[in-house]
């Protein structure tokens, strides 16, 4: 049987704040199944993309162990995470984080590239049409409006078909009705990718989508639903 | 990573990017073209030189003496084929018109050339009427036009040569040019062979150079005229020849023309490295705007070396593209120079295409950009990728090994810089450690200068001042950086020009208040009373009067200069293989040193006989006059170890064909500055009794007496010459000053690369300045206030510049002038607020224009 996609093995993380040392993950076991989908929900400050970004390796956690496809995250260095994270991992973010100085096929180009895949340009437009840019390829971020520019980011999070998708508040940054579109495109994708999303949101309907759903409060779990 | 994707995004990396590409590549532009445009000169000039060095020796091969010169030479030159000989007796005179009362007015000291033979055997002899030396007969002279105005003269006119009538036969227009102290004795004119006879210039000790040129015509080949001269500088007995060829013999300078050229090539260097304070800069402001998109990419997978090869392919290109343009414009520094001076290099500068110049610029320019930039690069790996979830994410540590070698990059570069600058690595590793202390100061001032500011009670300054103020000290500024690039340039400058006129008065001062202010020389025994009333006619506050012998050193311990001549000449020939060379290509060495004691042992040597020592002179072994059995010697020290002398030895001469032993009792040391009457051998009184003796004078009056005793020593005595050291120091002056005003206009590139630093430092920040500008603007702020906001805020860091620079430049000339030139130095303090001001001012006008883009923005566009 091939290893859960994700393990958290008591995973604990502080942080200092001026003399204060603050705990925001206190030894949190979670395992997140290969083809899943897990919504992690919580308020502020409860440690949800403190916990998104230790399972993309983004950060190390004080204590514990984080595994993703089997690997142990914290004997690999910064390089190897970041070619982990180049083969396996595709990332949303709430505020797009697309590259402002290149184009909307460029930004989709970047991981295609970066992973040396054949018929980059293919795919990159391919998917820029499915998400529904074909118009748009050669236009810079600041040409796009929020909807579109989260549609350039969900192109380029799949298009290297990432077994992991990780994604941080996707809709937080559009109104409800872009943000339902945007969803329900990331959710056809990743079917079509059949990767795990991990997904961290505050809006309970967004989290509604997932299969799972896992509530945090204060860095602990305070309950883990699954639907039926 | 492919290569191909590589580049894909280094082009990428470009986009957006226009003003700092604007900036980078202008401070590299402006190193590169002063350190091209330089050697591209330097290169122009040196060919000028040599495709013209025929018509400035005037001959293919030149030999010249103090003496007269052997008849062998004849025998040699009928030896070699087709060989033309001219003779050309130098030596100077006063010359003067005739006054409507007969006597002579308008005196100048001339150098007067007696031509036997057709003259120049290369190059022109332009003369009106047409004609040259076809004019000359035993009474008539050719004069140049300069001359013949000042003298208010013309050609047919009369002009009085030593008090001997000659006809202006022509007024010379353009000659075979002079270079060097020659060039600063008077102008030149010239006579035949038959009429330096009439005039009395030719006695025993007078000066007179002889000097005979020769030319093998226009098929002789470099090894013809090598040949030549080889069988002249081994003619036996005759080591006081001075042998030149047109290829070898550096016409015009050569070894000082080399120096200045190194000099300044080091002076362009460091624009260059000041352009690399620049490039650090603007990378290091660039990274600060880009760590979102670096964090971004950290995140998507890719490693922070593969984000620095492309932001290093990115300055490389930029870099090229930077140090491109500066060639191109170093390589038409050349073309410019002779458009404005055409007369720089007899026969104009040649001007060809500097490839090896170009490339040393390149490699400068972009080495220097590249290692400049990796420091600031480091800051690739301290950006965590967690920044895409939390802006305030902890940055990482870097690896060691990359932070040291990063830190070591900036050294690397300069004394990578300076190697291929100089091509020697002894003075590179000092330029690097100096470099290297001379910034730390700078920094150091200026961060504590910074630091200064940030404790300002602001709230009681005046508004615009309070902002400035404040933006100096905010992080991220970069105000160190370009504070201490302005430091720097500013240093240069100022330093030069406070070098040079302290040198300039120094040459004053260096005269001592009793020194005499003008020389008689040539006055003959039956002239010395007429000689020394003129002077005290003339009220002079010092005379001086001393008698000059002219003889030749013929036994040394007994044993015959021929015998000494040949062993040093086998010795020599020893030694030839061990010569070293320098770059300059002036070979030196221990058969140097022999040359040199060949030509003291075989040359004229002038003596004097004095009972007591001048104030100018110690005796540092032995006693004067203290041996009652022998006729003694006091010989300069140093000439001495030359010769081999010492207390004790015997040293035999031929006075005027006879024979007199003397003994060395004594050895001294001589001040040569003291601007008096100094001989490297004196003997006692009464050792040259009977010998022909020639006497100098010299006197102290005020400069406006000067040229009523001239007149009136010239009308008298008119075999007389005087020489007014007033005239001599502002000819010296006068070269130090052209000299300066190059290495100043170099070091104005600096201070032009370090306001480009300051622009590219605003430019680089524009971002943020955008919208401080635009917030300012939605305050209700005025485009006239902000403009004065910002300008106050440039002209401060410039102002801070200007300060440390000038601070800097006084302590530099101050150590220069001290401990080199080894005067006493009274610094002039106003340089600090008048740098400062200056800089503030141009660091406040680049500043606004850098800002331009920024200061045009509305405020919604920034704050959207």
């Amino acid at each position: 049987m091939p290893p859960a996609a994700i393990e958290c093995i008591r995973v604990t993380k502080r942080m200092s704040s001026g003399a204060r040392v603050l705990t925001i993950l206190a030894e949190l076991d979670l395992s997140v199944e290969r083809g899943d989908s897990v919504a992690i929900v919580g308020p502020s400050g409860s440690g949800k993309s403190t916990l998104l970004g230790l399972l993309a390796g983004l950060d190390r956690p004080t204590d514990g162990e984080v595994r993703l496809l089997g690997e142990s995250l914290g004997e690999l260095d910064e390089d190897e995470l970041a070619l982990l994270r180049r083969h396996h991992v595709g990332f949303v973010f709430q505020d797009f984080q697309l590259l402002a100085n290149i184009t909307a096929i460029e930004n989709v180009l970047l991981p295609l590239e970066l992973s040396g895949a054949d018929g980059a340009d293919e795919r990159a437009t391919e998917l820029l049409q499915r998400v529904g840019l074909a118009e748009r390829l050669h236009h810079y971020p600041s040409q796009l409006s929020g909807g579109e520019q989260q549609r350039v980011a969900l192109a380029r999070a799949f298009a290297t078909r990432p077994p992991v998708l990780l994604a941080d508040e996707p809709t937080g940054n559009l109104d409800g009705v872009t943000g339902g579109a945007a969803l329900d495109l990331m959710y056809e994708l990743r079917e079509q990718a059949g990767s795990t999303l991990v997904l961290v949101t505050h809006d309970p309907q967004v989290a509604e989508r997932a299969r799972r759903r896992v509530r945090l409060v204060d860095g602990r779990i305070v309950s883990d639903e699954r639907d039926a | 990573m492919k290569l191909a994707i590589a580049l894909r995004w280094m082009r990428r990396e470009s986009r957006g990017a226009r003003g700092r590409m604007l900036y980078f590549t202008a401070c590299l532009a402006v190193g590169v073209a002063a350190i091209v445009g330089v050697a591209a000169l330097s290169q122009a000039i040196e060919n000028g030189f040599r495709e013209s060095s025929r018509e400035i020796l005037g001959a293919d091969v030149s030999v010249d003496a103090r003496r007269l010169l052997p008849p062998q030479l004849d025998e040699i030159a009928a030896r070699h084929s087709g060989v033309e000989r001219t003779d050309v007796l130098e030596t100077a005179s006063m010359v003067s018109a005739l006054g409507p009362d007969g006597r002579a007015r308008r005196n100048v000291l001339a150098q007067v050339h007696a031509l036997t033979g057709r003259y120049p055997l290369y190059g022109d002899l332009v003369t009106e009427p047409a004609g040259g030396v076809a004019h000359l007969a035993a009474d008539t002279a050719l004069v140049p036009a300069d001359l013949l105005r000042d003298l208010e003269l013309e050609p047919g006119d009369e002009i009085l040569i030593a008090g001997t009538p000659f006809r202006v036969a022509a007024a010379i227009l353009r000659g075979p040019p002079q270079f060097g102290f020659s060039s600063m004795l008077g102008p030149r004119l010239f006579v035949s062979g038959e009429g330096l006879k009439r005039a009395p210039l030719l006695f025993v000790g007078s000066r007179v150079r002889h000097r005979a040129l020769f030319a093998l015509g226009d098929g002789a080949t470099p090894g013809d005229v090598k040949a030549l001269a080889a069988d002249f500088a081994s003619i036996e007995d005759a080591a006081y020849l001075d042998v030149d060829t047109h290829i070898d013999a550096g016409p015009g300078g050569r070894q000082s023309r080399r120096r200045l050229q190194s000099f300044l090539g080091r002076v362009a260097l460091l624009s260059a490295i000041v352009g690399g304070i620049g490039v650090a800069q603007i990378v290091r402001a660039w990274l600060a705007g880009r760590t979102q998109s670096i964090a971004v990419l950290r995140c998507l997978g890719v490693r922070p070396r593969e984000i620095l090869l492309i932001s290093l392919g990115h300055t490389t290109l930029l870099a090229f593209a930077g140090s491109s343009i500066g060639a191109v414009l170093g390589c038409g520094l050349p073309l410019l120079v002779d458009a404005l001076v055409p007369n720089l290099v007899p026969g104009g500068l040649s001007v060809t295409f500097p490839a090896v110049a170009v490339a040393r610029g390149m490699v400068i320019g972009v080495g220097i950009a590249v290692c400049f930039s990796l420091p600031p690069l480091l800051a690739i790996w301290r950006v965590s990728p967690a920044r895409v979830l939390r802006a305030d994410a902890a940055p990482l540590p870097a690896p060691r090994w990359i932070a040291v070698a990063t830190a070591l990059a900036i050294g690397g570069g300069v004394l990578g810089a300076a190697i291929v600058q100089s091509d020697k690595i002894a003075w590179a590793l000092w330029f690097t450690a100096g470099f290297a202390v001379l910034v730390a100061l700078l920094a150091l001032g200026a961060r504590a200068l910074i630091a200064a500011a940030g404790l300002v009670p602001r709230r009681r300054l005046e508004r615009h001042l309070a902002h400035g103020v404040a933006a100096l000290a905010r992080p991220g500024a970069g105000t160190i950086g370009a504070v201490v690039a302005l430091g720097l340039g500013t240093m240069v400058v100022a330093t030069m020009w406070l070098v040079e006129t302290r040198l300039r008065e120094g040459l004053l001062a260096q005269v001592p208040p009793g020194a005499p202010s003008v020389f008689l020389l040539d006055v003959q025994p039956e002239q010395r009373d007429g000689v020394r009333a003129a002077l005290e006619n003339a009220a002079a506050l010092y005379v001086d009067e001393v008698p000059l012998v002219m003889g030749r050193i013929e036994s040394i311990d007994g044993r015959p200069v021929d015998e000494l001549v040949a062993e040093e000449r086998a010795a020599d020939s020893h030694t030839a293989d061990s010569r070293t060379v320098d770059p300059s290509g002036a070979k030196r060495g221990p058969g140097d040193r022999r040359r040199r004691s060949l030509r003291s042992l075989t040359r004229e040597q002038r003596m004097t006989t004095l009972e007591t020592l001048g104030p100018s002179n110690r005796v540092v072994a032995g006693e004067l006059w203290s041996d009652p059995d022998h006729l003694e010697l006091s010989v300069e020290q140093g000439f001495a170890r030359r010769l081999g002398l010492e207390l004790g030895t015997r040293v035999g001469f031929d006075v005027g064909g006879k024979p007199i032993e003397l003994r060395v009792t004594s050895l001294r040391e001589v001040e040569w500055q003291s601007f008096s009457f100094n001989f490297f051998l004196v003997a006692e009184p009464g050792a040259f009794d009977g010998a022909s003796t020639l006497y100098l004078a010299s006197g102290r009056l005020p400069a406006a007496d000067e040229a009523a005793l001239q007149d009136s020593v010239v009308a008298d005595f008119p075999n007389v010459s005087v020489l007014r050291l007033g005239k001599v120091i502002e000819q010296v002056s006068e070269m130090i000053g052209r000299t300066a005003a190059g290495v100043g206009a170099l070091g104005t590139f600096t201070v032009l690369a370090a306001l480009l630093v300051l622009a590219g430092a605003a430019s680089a920040t524009a971002l943020r300045r955008r919208r401080e500008i635009a917030l300012l603007k939605t305050l209700g702020v005025t485009r006239a206030g902000v403009v004065a906001l910002l300008a106050t805020e440039f002209g401060l860091a410039g102002a801070l510049g200007g300060l440390i620079g000038g601070a800097g430049a006084l302590s530099l000339a101050w150590a220069f002038l001290t401990f080199v030139a080894e005067q006493s130095v009274d610094l002039p303090w106003s340089l600090l607020p008048i740098a400062t001001l200056l800089c503030g001012l141009a660091a406040a006008l680049s500043g606004l224009l850098a800002s331009l883009r920024a200061l045009r923005v509305r405020p919604i566009e920034a704050l959207r």
